[in-house]
């Protein structure tokens, strides 16, 4: 599953900090969803995708090839 | 923060570095005991690690707990007791064919655990938890 969070956190100009307490996570959390070390839960990735007024299904795109 | 402070940091750093300290005057240079004090200075930097990590989490008015870190526990704890198994297996297997005394035996065991499982949360911090 890849993700635009970075892309979409710059353009909000947001910091990853911010983006963390909005959304009542941790930084390293964010830092591991932006590397695409982590596949986030779907209330993290609906509370993510609340912040930038986006359906989930455009901050989060599923990639088939990976699973 | 004090009251972290003395959870995290100050508590095992006081337990671990007296630990250390005991190790080191009954230091007699033999194998066993090069392997309690990497041991020791390896649990002392992992407490040291831990402690900061959850202080600067609540220094920056973030949770210090969240899902990731919950799941990276819970999968770090599920490898190395399937590791620890094969260990124990391993080490029986070996105390066979050793004059090794109990005491030694449950000692090794037991310190082998604790490094099978900070070996294991580093890897999983390092690799991530990709598709879980």
């Amino acid at each position: 599953m890849n993700n635009r969070i970075k892309e979409l956190r710059a353009r909000e100009n947001l910091s990853q900090l911010e983006l963390a307490q909005k959304v009542g996570v941790r930084r390293e959390t964010i830092v591991f969803l932006e590397k695409g070390k982590y596949n986030p839960s779907l209330k993290l990735a609906y509370d993510i995708s609340q912040i930038f007024n986006m359906p989930i299904e455009e901050v989060f795109i599923f990639d088939n090839k990976n699973h | 923060m004090k009251k972290s402070l003395i959870i995290y940091v100050i508590t095992p750093a006081v337990f671990f570095l007296s630990v250390l300290v005991f190790l080191l005057l009954n230091f007699d240079g033999g194998f066993q005991d090069i392997i309690s004090l990497v041991s020791v200075l390896l649990f002392f930097i992992f407490s040291i690690f831990m402690g900061q990590d959850k202080i600067r989490s609540i220094n920056n008015k973030e949770p210090c707990e969240d899902e990731l870190s919950k799941k990276i526990t819970t999968k770090a704890s599920s490898m190395s007791f399937y590791i620890s198994v094969i260990f124990w297996i391993a080490l029986l297997l070996i105390s066979d064919h050793t004059a090794l005394p109990t005491h030694n035996l449950i000692g090794s065991g037991v310190i082998g655990m604790s490094l099978i499982f900070i070996f294991s949360w580093a890897g999983i911090k390092f690799f991530g938890l990709k598709n879980e």
